[in-house]
């Protein structure tokens, strides 16, 4: 008799070690959002965060229209036909960034880091696959400073102005596959989280000329924070479909998204180091201040043996959101981004886990949904990845480097340039894996 | 588990090109303010320890008097023996060296004696109204001329008819208890009264602890047998000044009830400050509820106000160096004294202008105080406000005079000067 089975127990436990991990992160992702730094995030909701997978993020941030077996893909809800029926998928990923930002006058380094996506796969069936995962959906982070003129004075303050928080996003997405090459998906979620906006103005080292000799006023600072806070559920639809033409695999994808209007709400408290509270007011705004733009993608994948190339386009319709600029002289505009990938695979599931090794290429450029002093903001990158396989498992390190260019200096602005690591671990367990008896 | 802490090399000048935000600093003096004079006190004073006594002229207030009402204690010893005689009565004080007026014009001073006990209505911490001291009579003079700064200590005869009372009084309750002899001697020494005679020039000061009345007398044919019985200030805090103005026409005639203010505008642009008298300067900031009521939407960061003595009233050298502020309600009934965020007491520096040698001023830090006000929003009383004391506590100590420029003055007027912090209140 020829037995192979899984010890139920052992995945029970590992199991429950992956449901902590889960908890574990998800709480310290709540604590630590600060996971940008640019002066950009000032605007709307912030910087928003692609949702993706490392590998993803290797190939110009594409994957609208690949169904990959090593990875979930997220991109689009239905991208999850290539998932493996006796495997379990758990993916848990971090993003680090080290930044330099410059003015004609100014410029400043900066680095940080934070969690970048939990996701967890599987296939229940022939015709069904699904995920459950959490990922950013905008970070805020920035912190700058000024001096300000006090109005009838020849005196000057510091102004300080730090941003923090961001939107987050659970989702769970649902791929049903029709004739083995058209699949359907749903993803239905909620993005939440609150946006921090924090103005200090630091009087301690006024200096003042009012009676003949320079004097240290020695006032005090003032802390002025807006907080948004805001949540909402979200549908996200998408569609893949391929077909062969011999050994080449075509395969074409689309996603899709309605504008969603984000339930709101304000806090407005100004604070010094004596009293935490000298005013509050809390105003829920309009439905309609904060909203998520609807949302197109398409993109095409081309597969040969062990080289796949793709290409995305993006759409998202911000000209049509109404969302808060915080009185700064900034329009929203409709955003466009397009970026192209190229994977190659390298050897047998059996070679030795460095011939295994797959690499990655990529190029991304978007054209920001932020229009400031006439100018479009642009983003730049070139994107490389490596996926490094661990011992003879299914598991792998998946690493994403990007090198990204956002800004200009021109007008007055910021040019930002960004190196990005994503790294993210994906562990494959068999399961649902039937005893077969001889 | 792997958090990355992010970090910057420090943050980023943007100037205004990315922040448009609405908020702003702001400072004014324009503010309204206004000084006025009230009288806390109008009839006797506790000196604490300093005797004023003299005339000496003013502005605005005529000739200004004061003499020293003390309480005295009990002889030192009774008991007089069959051969001892009487030699002579003498008083002892020490002046401090402080003075107004002119002092090298001779001045005579009047000691006289209370028929009963000074009677107290205590009715506050540091004031008290007499309103019962009898007649007195002199039981000696002397005249002296003082010197700028001197600390002589003078001893002068009384009459010895004072002495041969005091002896005869001795004599009578010889056999009584020393309890009933005590009792007896206030009937003929309730208190010690010192004044002035004729129309001095000068106002002096005396240390009340240091009077003492000394009988003298020796034991007959018994060579250098000499006996002296004392009368000493019975407490520093049983001694007062009354101090009045005469020969006025004053607007401050007026205040003849603690409840009334005379307003700057009432007195050519001036509030009066002289603490012997019982004057005290007032400082409103009526406009205060306007800004509150009209939702200010502001936080002040810094509060000073600034309150110009009138030039002509003091005297560059000796102007005190600091004052502090106490405050006080409608009905001109005191508070405590204002403190700032760290919990010490708010106090003015003096400040003199290193450019116009002419602007002397006060500085004082009112942020606290001034930030509660606009806290209270509705409930800030209008006529509320703050009193100049030159002590930390309202005890006038010193004889001291200074008029104030008004927030109306042509030159040199007090104000208030504030930076105030405006937040946008609106969401976009």
């Amino acid at each position: 008799m020829k037995f192979i089975t899984i010890p139920m127990i052992e995945y029970s436990a590992k199991l429950k070690a992956i449901a902590a991990s889960v908890v574990l992160m998800l709480s310290l992702t709540i604590s630590a959002q600060n996971s940008t730094s640019s002066p950009y995030s000032l605007y709307g909701m912030g910087i928003l965060a692609p949702k993706e997978n490392a590998a993803a993020a290797g190939m110009g941030h594409t994957g609208v229209a690949m169904a990959p077996s090593d990875w979930i893909n997220v991109a689009n809800p239905a991208a999850l036909s290539g998932l493996d029926s006796l495997t379990f998928y758990f993916n848990f990923q971090m993003k680090a960034f080290y930044a330099h930002e410059a003015t004609p006058s100014d410029q400043q380094s900066v680095y940080s880091g934070n969690i970048d996506g939990i996701t967890m796969g599987f296939r229940g069936s022939r015709w069904w696959a699904a995920c459950i995962g959490y990922a950013p959906y905008s970070t805020v982070g920035y912190n700058m400073s000024e001096k300000k003129n006090i109005a009838g004075t020849t005196s000057w303050y510091d102004i300080y102005y730090t941003g923090s928080g961001g939107l987050q996003q659970a989702f769970f997405n649902n791929a049903f596959t029709f004739f083995n090459h058209i699949t359907l998906g749903v993803g239905a979620g909620a993005i939440w989280g609150a946006i921090n906006k924090k103005e200090t103005a630091d009087f301690s080292a006024v200096e003042i000329t009012t009676f003949g000799p320079t004097v240290l006023l020695g006032g005090e600072k003032v802390y002025n924070l807006k907080k948004y806070t805001m949540n909402n559920w979200y549908v996200e639809y998408g569609i893949q479909f391929d077909f062969n033409i011999g050994k080449n695999n075509f395969r074409f994808g689309g996603t899709f998204a309605d504008r969603t209007s984000m339930h709101s709400s304000y806090d407005h408290i100004v604070s010094n180091d004596i009293s935490s509270e000298l005013f509050f007011d809390d105003v829920t705004p309009l439905k309609e201040e904060f909203a998520v733009p609807r949302m197109y993608s398409g993109g095409f994948a081309y597969t040969r043996d062990k080289v796949t190339v793709t290409a995305d386009y993006h759409f998202n319709e911000w000209s049509d959101v109404l969302n808060v600029k915080f009185g700064e002289s900034v329009n929203f505009r409709d955003n466009h981004s397009i970026g192209g990938g190229l994977e190659w695979r390298c050897g047998k599931r059996d070679d030795p886990f460095y011939k295994r090794m797959t690499f990655r290429l990529g190029g991304y450029y978007e054209s920001s949904y932020i229009k400031m002093r006439g100018v479009t903001l642009g983003t730049y990158a070139g994107t490389v990845g490596i996926t490094i396989p661990m011992g003879r498992s299914q598991n792998s390190i998946v690493i994403g480097y990007e090198y990204r260019r956002r800004g200009t200096t021109f007008n007055g602005l910021v040019e930002e340039k960004f190196n990005n690591f994503k790294i993210a671990l994906n562990i494959h367990e068999t399961w649902f894996m039937k005893s077969k008896f001889d | 588990m792997v958090i990355f802490a992010s970090c910057s090399d420090e943050d980023f000048n943007m100037t205004s090109t990315f922040v448009n935000s609405q908020s702003r600093a702001t400072y004014t003096d324009q503010i309204p303010i206004e000084l006025s004079t009230f009288r806390l006190d109008s009839v006797l004073t506790s000196a604490q320890n300093v005797m004023w006594v003299g005339r000496c002229e003013k502005p605005s207030l005529g000739h200004v008097c004061s003499q020293s009402l003390s309480r005295m204690s009990d002889l030192s010893s009774y008991g007089w023996a069959q051969k001892e005689k009487y030699d002579s009565v003498t008083i002892v004080l020490r002046h401090t060296g402080d003075y107004q007026g002119d002092t090298m014009k001779a001045i005579t001073i009047d000691v006289q004696r209370l028929g009963e006990p000074l009677q107290f209505a205590v009715n506050e911490s540091y004031f008290y109204n007499v309103r019962n001291f009898k007649d007195s009579t002199s039981i000696g003079h002397f005249s002296f001329v003082p010197r700028p700064h001197s600390r002589p200590r003078l001893r002068y005869r009384l009459d010895d008819s004072f002495g041969e009372e005091l002896v005869a009084f001795i004599k009578e309750v010889n056999h009584l208890s020393s309890d009933v002899a005590s009792k007896r001697f206030e009937s003929i020494m309730g208190g010690v009264r010192v004044t002035y005679l004729g129309e001095p020039e000068a106002l002096l000061a005396f240390r009340a602890d240091s009077m003492k009345i000394t009988l003298h007398s020796h034991i007959d044919r018994v060579e250098n047998w000499k006996i002296s019985r004392t009368i000493s200030l019975k407490s520093t805090s049983m001694q007062f000044n009354r101090i009045w103005a005469e020969d006025t026409e004053s607007p401050f005639d007026k205040l003849t009830k603690r409840n009334i203010r005379v307003t700057e505008q009432e007195s050519n642009s001036h509030s009066m400050m002289f603490e012997g008298l019982g004057y005290y300067t007032c400082i409103n900031f009526s406009s205060l509820k306007q800004l509150a009521d009209e939702n200010f939407f502001s936080h002040v960061v810094k509060a000073m106000i600034r309150i110009y003595p009138e030039r002509d009233t003091y005297d560059k050298h000796e102007i005190p160096t600091t004052f502090y502020l106490t405050e006080i309600n409608r009905y001109n009934a005191l508070g405590d004294v204002i403190y700032n965020s760290s919990g010490g007491r708010v106090s003015a520096t003096l400040v003199n202008n290193i450019i116009d040698e002419d602007e002397v001023f006060y500085y004082a830090d009112i942020t606290y105080y001034i930030n509660t006000l606009l806290a209270s929003g509705d409930e800030i009383d209008e006529d509320d406000g703050l009193v100049i004391t030159w002590g930390s506590a309202m005890s006038p100590i010193n004889y001291n005079y200074m008029m104030f420029n008004g927030h109306y003055a042509t030159k040199y007027k007090s104000i208030l000067e504030v930076y105030y912090y405006t937040y946008d209140r609106v969401l976009r």
